[in-house]
């Protein structure tokens, strides 16, 4: 489209959408106005504004269910007895993504044939189905016995189109060599065979291009038939500059066994670069390797790692797999497998002939009759699962030479028949695998490789959810997966209640009392629960306690240490947990008796490098009780990274392992999975707005686990591993304005359940407020009736805490967009971004001062204290307010005060409020009930004439607002709401009251692993 | 080797870094997914458990795509294949279906309340087909939002979220795409541009 034209659109775009937004009397008006002057604009709009009224419905319902119906038309057309032309429908012998084929019959020539129906996202492609008819033509015009037959391509009636080939009673060389022992002059056979083949095609100027086990079939005979010559090329991209095609790789029809060509693709291929005759030898150079080494001579775990060895690794010797392998074998492999084209066989002919005398000379020797299958790599499969190419490769290398050697011994001795002497090696191979892992662990080994017979974990999971009611806090599982433990909250009380996960017994353990408990764990015997709980909602100290599992009226017995909960060692002799210390600024580990005498700190790091990030973290006792492992946090301007860290506690050397190098916003608990091949965590992900299940895996690996719009707290896990408990939390708001503070008028301005947070109003009577409820974090605007609703950033990670300036000029708020979180200003349509603050550390919560001339905010310093800052509205060097765990700036409307949450920082010290003079930089403060339950974000706010500060109370187990008179007295409650959560308010300048409130709901699920 | 999610995902990921041949290669193991998909989503229809529109294209993802390396992008990539794909199976079919009878499209959609369309209380895909090609032309994001509102079932959300926009921008353009579709398709004179 020209420009010319493109800002027609754009224009014709905004008049329409501004049009829809005038009410129904006004439109006509409207757009007479705004399209003054422009008439065909006019028109245009008036011609959609007449077809969006008219077309109400139209596209409303998704054409999925008629898509799906379509996507199952074709193979539902052909049937047995159904016929396409002349040919009558046997049977389906294979289908997938490159299309179905059939067995039919030839009703005019009474022969028995395949046809291929292509699928019609290919046939439909005029371009490409083009492209293969000119192939398939020149293909059938080959006439060779080890050519499988192409006898027509052709069309249906209902258009389209086929080919119909000759059917080959047989299996494909694929499944023969997985059915049955192949000798070495079988494969030799087959090898010349499919020399002949391509020798007939490349005389006749065709490259086959996908040469693979799947595309050779071996009749009963044992004659072999190659297929498919020129279908590679259907899957093939022109690359129209130089006329060349860029391969790529061939997907084979027959289910499971798609994508099979990696490992038989030329370099020339893998690399993109024209591809002759010489590809095709490649092809059949890997193939017969295959056959002879029972191997794949280039592999990986994905196709990447296979293409990567492709272009730039020598395949191992076949001997590496094979004892006795004639040399001459070796070099014809390995000049079929030169990577430089020039240094290969050149033409095919060449390469059948050494074949043919090969064969010969073996014969001589009557060698051909040696059995070179099973071969090692089946042998070790028995043993280890499946294969990782790598490991295998490495400890295969370790013990070969004796092994070898006795193997070779045997083979003299026993005439060639080999089948005995590899299973007495895969014998062996196990027994040293054995000794290696045994061995491994004396000498202390924790962290194993993962297994690769393994399914990464969780990749598949099945989600139960355990309660219902949404009050539920903190979830953990017993190792043996058989009971959860739960901490539920009704009515401001808390409680502890087990569950028996089977049979759904429910048993509370612990009556609901006020107070708080910050996270709880079971023995590793699954006999007692350990929890940490305060009985006041300050800070973050507590008690530990123990109480067990299924002693009713047992009473919980305080355990006498601070801090993290304690895992007991396999042997019952140890106890180790975490402990932080604020004021030396590190964590600990620590063991000690289980009665927590003859305490010992095994090791302290400084902060910002962190043990770990939730009160319930443990250590993992090593098998054997040698070590201890435990996750490991560090941070830096990206966002939070996770290793493991582990310590030997004989010589006390400590080992840290990396693991994704993808960087976290708030990880929360971070659990080892217990052979600490990864580590479990509920994180967001730089730039996500809810928090999710994580694997991270020590092969640097990180997936997430859950993937919904819900928060998840915690993930721990059962001894095997195979299942986790978290806790769901699903949060949904809507907005209510009760005008001049009278909340019992309270209004609902917005219908439905949405995410609205930090409320806030601009000075010209709007609201603004953070969102999530698309998934991304964002600024919104709406009228103080719920209408109008517009988006201020998008595509900018996530925006929260907005403010908006006295003069309407500017909304602060705080953005991670260039990383972690800090303070920026844009205008107040959205436009024009300016970050404020910079650092290493999180900067938020902005606030205006009365003049507009500057924004304060908190600062967290290395990631703990809060401090309060100031910085210019037009952008300047920072400077610091208050000193000091200060949180949370609230600057009154009248600039004489600034007000905060304080705490000074020290275990079981409460948060007050603070009220700091802005012209004397005096602070008094004021006590708050413990049901306010301040934390970092709690919301601080002025009532509109700067006499009261109001924030939460959740007494009762409800949030209303209360208020703290700043001339002293008791704090007055200001709300009588009877349910739900209050997420966010705000006073407008001629005292309206916007609150955000709703429900959030949280359960305990239970999440298995599908794939184990 | 089977399309395991590792290799599938690998595809994915190469496509997005500019392989165009990845694309090739995903494409059949897609439509493959697809289609399994399709016939499960059959079965449960015909058994009155209505499923999610959006279900299928879902638990395709879900079953082809390891999360272990992918990335948001790789996510809306996939969504946007199988949207195509969607689109390219429902209009083929109407096309071949509508060779055999020589009596034009018959796939039709039905429309939930038939007041609103005079002309057929059906929608031609073909027709339909046609004119969102033109619309991409003139507005790729618009042409887009209507491939994976209409021909995938995903909400506004989630078309927001595969398309890296807002879900204000998504009801908007779907507003406008609809009007402009419904005037293309259903005949009515409009100006030239």
């Amino acid at each position: 489209m020209s420009s010319v034209n493109q800002q027609h659109w754009q224009r014709l775009k905004e008049v329409f959408e501004a049009a829809l937004e005038q009410p129904g009397g006004k439109r006509s008006q409207f757009i007479e106005e705004v399209c003054a002057g422009n008439p065909a604009l006019r028109k245009e709009v008036n011609s959609l504004l007449r077809s969006y009224e008219k077309a109400g419905s139209f596209m409303e319902a998704p054409a999925v269910a008629a898509a799906a119906e379509s996507l199952l038309g074709q193979q539902d057309k052909l049937t047995v007895g159904q016929k396409l032309k002349h040919y009558e429908i046997i049977a389906l012998i294979g289908e997938g993504g490159m299309g179905e084929v059939y067995l039919a019959k030839d009703t005019i020539l009474g022969r028995r044939v395949a046809l291929k129906l292509l699928p019609p996202y290919i046939s439909n492609d005029p371009d490409r189905l083009l492209r293969f008819k000119q192939e398939a033509r020149t293909a059938s015009s080959l006439s060779h016995p080890n050519v499988c037959v192409i006898h027509e391509i052709s069309e249906s009636d209902d258009g389209r189109p086929f080919i119909a080939m000759e059917y080959i009673e047989g299996v494909t060389l694929r499944q023969r060599m997985k059915d049955s022992g192949m000798k070495l002059g079988d494969a030799l056979d087959i090898a010349v065979q499919i020399a002949d083949a391509l020798r007939a095609a490349h005389e006749a100027g065709i490259v086959h291009r996908d040469i693979k086990p799947e595309n050779v079939m071996i009749r009963r005979d044992g004659y072999v038939k190659v297929l498919d010559f020129g279908l590679a090329k259907l899957t093939e991209r022109r690359n129209i500059g130089d006329g060349k095609t860029i391969s790529t790789l061939m997907v084979n029809s027959s289910p499971g066994s798609v994508m099979g060509t990696a490992g038989y693709m030329s370099p020339e291929q893998a690399r993109g670069i024209g591809v002759d005759e010489r590809t095709d030898i490649w092809s059949l150079g890997v193939v017969l390797y295959e056959m002879v080494a029972g191997h794949a001579p280039f592999a990986g775990l994905t196709p990447t790692d296979v293409v990567i060895a492709i272009v730039e690794k020598d395949q191992p010797a076949i001997a590496q797999y094979v004892a006795d392998v004639p040399p001459e074998l070796e070099r014809l492999v390995k000049k079929a497998l030169r990577k430089d084209t020039d240094e290969r066989y050149q033409i095919v002919k060449e390469m059948a002939i050494d074949l043919r005398s090969l064969r010969k000379d073996l014969e001589r020797d009557s060698q051909l009759e040696r059995s070179i299958i099973p071969s090692i790599s089946t042998a070790i499969r028995g043993v280890t699962g499946e294969e990782n190419g790598k490991a295998n490769t490495g400890r295969e290398r370790g013990i070969d030479t004796d092994e070898l050697a006795a193997s070779r011994r045997t083979t003299v001795a026993s005439g060639f028949v080999r089948e005995r002497s590899w299973r007495g090696r895969a014998a062996w191979l196990a027994v040293g695998l054995l000794l290696i892992g045994v061995a491994g662990l004396g000498v202390y080994t924790f962290i194993k490789k993962p297994q690769v017979n393994i399914a990464p974990p969780f990749q598949r999971i099945n989600v139960t959810k355990l309660t219902t009611n949404g009050n539920a806090l903190f979830a953990s599982i017993s190792p043996d997966g058989k009971y959860v433990a739960y901490v539920k909250s009704e009515g401001g009380q808390e409680s502890l209640w087990l569950r028996q996960v089977e049979s759904a017994g429910l048993l509370e353990i612990v009556p609901p009392k006020e107070g708080r408990y910050l996270g709880l764990t079971f023995s590793p015997e699954g006999n007692f629960i350990y929890y940490g709980y305060a009985a006041t909602t300050d800070n973050n100290g507590g008690d530990i306690y123990k109480i067990p599992v299924l002693a009713t009226g047992a009473s919980a017995i305080k355990v006498d240490l601070k801090d993290g909960p304690p895992r007991l060692s396999h042997d019952g002799k140890r106890l180790a947990w975490v402990r932080h210390d604020r004021e030396k600024q590190s964590d600990m580990l620590l063991v000690a008796r289980p009665d927590a005498s003859d305490e010992q700190i095994l090791i302290t790091r400084k902060w910002p490098e962190r043990f770990a990030w939730d009160w319930s973290t443990t250590p993992a006792w090593t098998e054997g009780d040698q070590g201890l492992a435990l996750p490991l946090v560090n941070s830096d301007a990206s966002g939070f990274y996770i290793s493991i860290y582990e310590l030997n506690l004989a010589d006390r050397k400590e080992r840290i392992i990396p693991l994704a190098s993808q960087r976290f916003e708030q990880p929360n608990l971070i659990s080892l999975l217990p052979d600490a091949t990864g580590v479990m965590m509920t994180a967001k992900a730089q730039g996500a707005s809810f928090e999710q299940v994580w694997y991270l895996g020590i092969d640097g690996s990180a997936r997430r686990v859950t993937n919904d719009l819900s928060d998840y707290r915690t993930a721990i896990l059962t001894g095997d591993a195979k299942s986790f408990v978290t806790v769901q939390t699903q949060t949904l708001s809507n907005i209510w304005v009760a005008p001049k503070g009278e909340s019992v008028r309270a209004a609902q301005i917005t219908s439905g359940l949405g995410r609205y947070f930090d409320l806030t109003w601009a000075p010209d009577g709007k609201l603004i407020y953070a969102s999530d409820a698309s998934g991304s974090a964002d600024l919104y605007e709406m009228a103080a009736n719920g209408s109008h609703t517009r988006q201020l950033t998008s595509n900018v990670k996530r925006n929260y805490g907005p403010v908006v300036s006295p003069d309407n000029r500017f909304i602060a708020f705080h953005s991670n967009r260039s990383g972690i979180f800090q303070i920026w200003r844009m205008d107040r349509d959205g436009s024009n971004p300016v970050q404020l603050t910079s650092g290493n550390s999180e900067s938020n919560w902005p606030q205006f001062s009365s003049d507009g001339k500057f924004v304060f905010y908190q600062h967290f310093e290395s990631g703990v204290s809060g401090t309060l800052w100031k910085v210019p509205t037009e952008t300047g060097t920072p400077v610091k307010v208050a000193e000091g765990f200060a949180v949370r700036p609230a600057a009154s409307p009248d600039g004489r005060w600034l007000a905060f949450w304080l705490n000074d920082g020290k275990p079981n010290s409460r948060w007050r409020l603070g009220l700091m003079s802005l012209e004397t930089g005096k602070i008094e403060t004021f006590e708050v009930s413990p049901t306010v339950q301040v934390q970092w974000d709690s919301h601080l706010c002025w009532t509109s004439d700067s006499r009261s500060l109001a924030y939460l109370d959740h007494r009762g187990g409800i949030d209303n607002i209360w208020t703290q008179s700043i001339e002293g007295g008791p704090p007055r409650q200001l709300t009588n709401f009877t349910d739900l959560n209050i997420f966010s308010f705000n006073w407008s300048r001629d005292d309206n009251l916007a609150a955000s409130r709703g429900v959030i709901t949280r359960d305990v699920v239970l999440i298995t692993d599908a794939g184990r | 080797m089977a399309p395991t999610p590792t290799n599938v995902t690998q595809l994915l990921i190469g496509w997005g870094k500019g392989d165009r041949e990845a694309l090739d290669r995903l494409l059949p193991i897609v439509y493959d997914e697809l289609r399994r998909q399709a016939a499960r989503y059959l079965r449960r229809e015909r058994v009155g458990h209505t499923l999610q529109t959006t279900a299928l294209i879902h638990e395709a993802y879900l079953r082809l795509i390891d999360q272990k390396n992918v990335e948001w992008q790789n996510r809306a990539q996939f969504f946007g294949i199988a949207a195509q794909l969607m689109r390219r199976i429902l209009v083929d079919h109407a096309r071949t279906k509508g060779r055999a009878k020589r009596g034009g499209s018959d796939i039709r959609v039905s429309l939930s309340d038939a007041e609103a369309f005079v002309i057929n209380k059906e929608l031609d895909v073909v027709a339909l087909n046609e004119a969102l090609e033109r619309l991409e032309l003139i507005d790729e994001q618009q042409s887009k939002i209507v491939e994976l509102r209409f021909f995938s079932g995903l909400t506004v959300e989630e078309t927001a979220s595969v398309l890296n926009i807002s879900p204000a921008t998504v009801k908007r353009d779907w507003r406008m795409a609809k009007a402009w579709l419904y005037r293309e398709i259903s005949g009515e004179v409009h100006p030239d541009e």
